[in-house]
């Protein structure tokens, strides 16, 4: 026996010391049956072969249904059988066991054609000698034994990912539910004019704060479907049209701030874009991002859109947003690249307490085939204010 | 006359918080139900029946949608304001006849003006 056969013999006799492997034979020729128990017969002093044989697939499938094999050795002509619906028929009741399929010379086309249909291996009688058949059966026992460790392994990935989204959805869902009082209770206080002013300013506090919660759930959300959703099913958006909203909501939003918002747009040409509603959104809310973090009662905040041509077939829109804000640390920039949000980085962001946004922004852009990052409006100090980048593909 | 409510939810602080804002704005809440089944057959005992329905969607026994459903059945003119933190929920309930949805958690604004409306639209152009 060759090395690596008694290795993997090895490995199935650390319990017993001695394998014993059954082993259905379906052949109906006599002298292949004699010719294959007698190769088998040597066996080793770790493994013996306890061969059944029959002589038609009707019996071979009776026999699989009722009792357990290591391994079947199929001939394709059998007198209730020809060719390859042989092995279908058995292939179909017996997926976990292992089939090796015994053929003729000129018929070893339909054998590959088996092995494609997922049979184990195939061996051409006339030329059969029992190291060969030996090492056939052992690889074809551990093959079948790996497919089966992985295919539960792609079983238990997948339902720890439906777990994990349940999780997700109650999560969502309920808290969204339980900000509802919270939020409406609020209200009702701020709306209370009977209310001393500062009860109602604290209210105000607890209403914006439920309302940041309930936005960032459903910037979750949106991200999970996002991700879920084919490119050719997002509507389609020119930046003209949408920049003006944007900057009316953030004004709207932010009464106590002086907001100037100066443009360069280049003339003549539809700045359009895919990502619809949620492009909308990330710009909205990197623009919410500058008011809310700028200290003093003024921002200054540009919005340049340049053509960014790409080395390959696509070409891009390069969004620049620029603010006079306080800035951000280098080491909160790296997360917003064009690499977009990877597992690990989401991973690291949690545990560096990165905004949650700029890894949901980075993800977003990286599903429209774009990329970001964040650079200082002043090249070396980052306390000057930042300037966000964002490439995304241009739509005709 | 005050516009008559009727809650289906089956959280009972949501419930109770809708009737505590209701009541302020002058709507009168005619009953309540905690899950899809008995709210059908409170509804169908209703007399007179109410303005507005606000309905949740993940309910037990039956869901926002289908019980927004069997309420149509009953009476084709009644007016469900799907209220649901189950965004997912929006189009299907759109499409089996509510006539309006709110995500929770509502702005208190929205959700009052949205009654109204709803409900003075259900009223006969006489009466306006």
């Amino acid at each position: 026996m060759s090395t690596a056969s008694t290795a993997m013999t090895n490995s199935m006799a650390v319990r017993s010391r001695v394998a014993v492997l059954r082993i259905l034979l379906v052949e109906d020729n006599p002298g292949d049956v004699r010719l294959v128990k007698e190769m088998l017969a040597e066996g080793s002093k770790q493994l013996v072969f306890k061969i059944e044989q029959v002589d038609t697939l009707a019996v071979g499938i009776e026999k699989i249904k009722r009792e357990k094999f290591d391994a079947v050795l199929l001939d394709l002509g059998l007198p209730d059988s020809k060719g390859i619906e042989t092995f279908h028929s058995l292939h179909a009741i017996s997926l976990d066991v292992p089939i090796i399929v015994l053929t003729v010379l000129h018929d070893e086309e339909v054998a590959i054609e088996a092995v494609r249909g997922g049979a184990q291996d195939y061996l051409i009688k006339g030329k059969l000698e029992g190291e060969l058949l030996t090492r056939g059966i052992l690889y074809s026992i551990e093959r079948k034994r790996s497919e089966g460790v992985l295919r539960n392994r792609t079983v238990q990935a997948e339902s720890a990912q439906v777990r994990s989204e349940t999780y997700f959805d109650y999560l969502a869902h309920d808290i969204a539910n339980l900000l509802s009082p919270i939020m409406a209770y609020a209200e009702l206080i701020c709306d209370d004019s009977a209310a001393p002013s500062n009860t109602r300013v604290r209210a105000a506090r607890i209403v914006e704060q439920a309302r940041r919660a309930s936005s960032f759930i459903l910037s979750l959300r949106t991200l999970q479907d996002v991700e879920e959703t084919p490119l050719d099913k997002f509507d389609i958006v020119d930046l003209a049209d949408l920049f003006p909203l944007v900057e009316r909501r953030v004004r709207e939003d932010h009464p106590e701030k002086q907001i100037s918002v100066s443009y360069e747009l280049p003339a003549d040409v539809a700045l359009r874009v895919i990502g619809g509603v949620h492009v909308h959104s990330m710009f909205e809310g990197i623009l919410e991002n500058a008011a809310n973090y700028a200290d003093n009662e003024k921002l200054a905040v540009s919005i340049r859109v340049v053509p960014a041509e790409e080395a390959g077939d696509k070409s891009f829109w390069q969004i620049e947003i620029t603010d006079d804000g306080p800035g951000m640390p280098d080491e909160l920039k790296a997360f917003f690249m064009p690499s977009g949000a990877s597992s690990e980085r989401l991973k690291k962001g949690i545990s560096r307490g990165v905004a949650s946004s700029l890894l949901i922004y980075s993800a977003l852009v990286g599903h429209f085939g774009g990329s970001g990052w964040v650079e200082d409006r002043v090249p070396g100090d980052y306390t000057k204010g930042v300037k966000v980048v964002v490439k995304l593909p241009r739509s005709v | 006359m005050s516009l008559k409510v009727f809650i289906v939810e089956d959280d009972r602080m949501v419930i109770e918080t809708y009737r505590e804002i209701l009541k302020i704005y002058g709507f009168e809440v005619v009953g309540w139900s905690y899950n899809g089944e008995e709210a059908i057959k409170k509804f169908a005992n209703l007399n007179p029946r109410p303005d507005v329905i606000i309905m949740d969607h993940r309910l037990p026994m039956k869901n926002g949608v289908e019980t927004t459903e069997d309420i149509l059945r009953i009476d084709p003119s009644a007016k469900v304001l799907f209220v649901s933190a189950d965004t997912t929920s929006r189009i299907p309930a759109l499409s089996v006849g509510a006539a309006g949805f709110l995500r929770k958690p509502f702005e208190l604004k929205e959700f009052v003006a949205t009654i109204k409306q709803l409900g003075e639209g259900a009223m006969p152009a006489a009466s306006e």
